[in-house]
């Protein structure tokens, strides 16, 4: 009893993981008509059972360490700050099921490995975060990977699938090749693999005159499999080909929740235990920052293919993001939490619109082209998709100019005020492909016939277009709550 | 432990991981004809980074980086398990695993 008590704070994954085993025999022993519709409705009804668990747990006493090691040294936590991430991941999880399923269907894709790969990934996420030691941290974030590198390449018949999945495999694993080459100098630095005593090496090192060079190797290696993952500038190229390779579907979990897991790792290892080397690391982000938003939104407006143009988008708000977590004060980090929600929602509105308009035959929308005319053929979906998209571009007084004003207003907060000026002149720059979507929809001729989605997709278009468009009624919220999660944090 | 590595240092081991993990990274970026050899470079970093942590381990008399291997391994294999379905898959839409074939996206 003491020992159940003890691994409390590791609930949610349990739960999570011994589900996900159960579903796998279940689906393998179902036929695989039946299992392809219903295990995606238990899977949902397994994130919200996970997510309830997890409430459970953060309401009552027993968050905190778990997996103690002979030495007292924790291998895993559960704070306010992995809380509030956790729940947003189930949540969007779930979310990203309920928009893929017509799409699925479409293409006789609608086997039950994809939601089951679906929340492994969510899994390794989930372990990740919580992770106190570089193993279950590396476990954790290879767990997150593979289940991606096979859904990139799911619809195993498409050439360009196949490749997209192949490119993310190959990159992908070199990312973490480089990552885990740092966690060894780290290990061999500090003696330990526990975050304690990364910090104590990194606390160190940062008093001395000149950072050894053992150490700043050990940092840029780290922090570089990260910056793949977040698909920031140096390591952005797989970002467009995988995006446009892989099933929409999976292209819209992909630009949501693998980003929100990173960034949020790359915050609590910024602020705990990498802290002590904040020099060297403020201005490593400040300009893959500035990089990143330039060369995101640039890239973004000469685009034809919608896929594309959202990959680079994607990576303009990663650039966004990275201005808040550069400034390192508590207000920048809830900034970048409040700023991923409200990515998430956008994302997903405009990928929930884009994969469920189809062609005759089954089709997808793929290049400008063929949103030509939206705003006379669907006039409630353009009018969504036009919401949404001026939000992507931050116009007032939709969700994402508060996102954006959030951010900038952390970074003059803490004097970085040249980064919130090159971040305004990127978002003007964004503003450019967003008002061309805009004008395909309601200025051009429409040109191909577009089938509407199907009544779920329409509905769920409908509240997180709802979502964005009536933010502002009570911005304090999702503020509030961010705050929280960044005090846990930088505690 | 220490007896074994008389004449062998620890520079000596972190030397040659660092020049097998470089081999390892020359191999995907240069390689510009097989897949398979892209895959055999990872495995060749992966095992690279193996050495540096046995070699700490043994050196700081600590275990941690022997458990840590155990887990690179189990990765690894994995890892090369989803690359070469991957790779099959590839294979059997484009009928050739050359790295310049993969280049149907661009922009």
């Amino acid at each position: 009893m003491d020992y159940l008590l003890s691994i409390a704070p590791a609930l949610p994954e349990l739960t999570l993981a011994l589900s996900v085993l159960t579903l796998l025999i279940v689906g393998a022993v179902m036929k695989p008509e039946t299992a392809g519709v219903v295990i995606p409705v238990f899977t949902r009804y397994i994130l919200l059972g996970t997510l309830i668990v997890l409430m459970f747990v953060a309401t009552s006493s027993y968050t905190g360490t778990a997996f103690m090691r002979g030495s007292g040294v924790p291998m895993f936590e559960l704070n306010a700050f992995s809380i509030f991430i956790k729940a947003s991941l189930l949540v969007f999880a779930a979310i990203s099921l309920v928009g893929a399923t017509p799409y699925l269907a479409r293409h006789k894709l609608l086997s039950f490995e994809y939601s089951i790969l679906h929340i492994l990934a969510v899994l390794g996420m989930m372990i990740m975060l919580s992770a106190r030691d570089m193993i279950v941290l590396y476990v954790g974030m290879e767990m997150m990977s593979f289940p991606l590198y096979i859904l990139a390449a799911y619809a195993r018949d498409k050439q360009k699938s196949s490749e997209a999945g192949l490119k993310y495999f190959v990159l992908g694993s070199l990312a973490s090749c480089l990552m885990v080459y740092g966690m060894s100098l780290f290990y061999g630095l500090a003696g330990d693999t526990s975050y304690t005593a990364l910090a104590g090496v990194v606390d160190q090192f940062s008093g001395l005159e000149k950072p050894s060079l053992m150490l700043s190797l050990a940092l840029v290696f780290t922090l570089s499999g990260f910056i793949f993952k977040i698909s920031a500038v140096p390591f952005h190229m797989w970002t467009p080909d995988v995006y446009e390779g892989a099933p929409s579907t999976v292209t819209a979990f992909m630009a949501v929740l693998p980003k929100i897991a990173a960034i949020a790792l790359l915050m609590s290892l910024l602020n705990g235990p990498l802290v002590g080397a904040f020099e060297q690391w403020q201005v490593m982000f400040m300009g893959l920052a500035v990089l990143t938003m330039v060369v995101g939104s640039l890239a973004a407006t000469a685009q034809n293919n919608l896929k594309r143009m959202l990959a680079y988008s994607s990576i303009a708000n990663v650039g966004f993001m990275l201005v808040g977590l550069a400034t390192g004060i508590t207000f920048g980090m809830a900034a970048v939490l409040a700023y991923l929600i409200i990515y998430a929602v956008m994302t997903f509105g405009i990928f929930a619109i884009i994969n469920g308009l189809h062609k005759r035959g089954g089709k997808n929308v793929e290049t400008f082209d063929d949103l030509s005319g939206l705003g006379f053929t669907h006039p409630k979906l353009a009018i969504c998709l036009m919401v949404l998209v001026f939000s992507l571009a931050g116009v007032p007084p939709l969700a994402g100019f508060f996102a954006k004003f959030f951010v900038f207003t952390a970074a003059v907060q803490a004097g970085l005020i040249p980064l919130a000026v090159i971040g305004v002149l990127s978002s003007v720059i964004a503003a450019y492909y967003c008002l061309r979507v805009v004008k395909t929809m309601y200025f051009d001729e429409p040109k191909a016939e577009i089938i509407a989605p199907t009544f779920g997709v329409t509905i769920l278009v409908y509240i997180l277009t709802g979502l964005v468009l009536f933010y502002f009624v009570n911005v304090d919220s999702l503020l509030n709550l961010a705050n929280k999660a960044a005090i846990a944090l930088v505690l | 432990m220490h007896a074994a590595f008389h004449h062998v240092g620890l520079t000596e081991f972190l030397t040659l991981s660092s020049i097998l993990f470089m081999i390892g990274v020359c191999g995907i970026v240069l390689n510009r004809k097989n897949i398979i050899i892209i895959l055999m470079s990872i495995e060749l970093m992966l095992m690279s980074i193996n050495i540096n942590m046995v070699a700490f381990s043994s050196y700081l008399n600590d275990m941690g980086g022997q458990i840590f291997t155990f887990f690179i391994l189990t990765i690894a294999a994995a890892e090369l398990a989803i690359g070469l379905a991957i790779v099959t898959v590839f294979y059997r839409n484009r009928g050739n695993i050359d790295v310049d074939d993969a280049d149907m996206m661009k922009g």
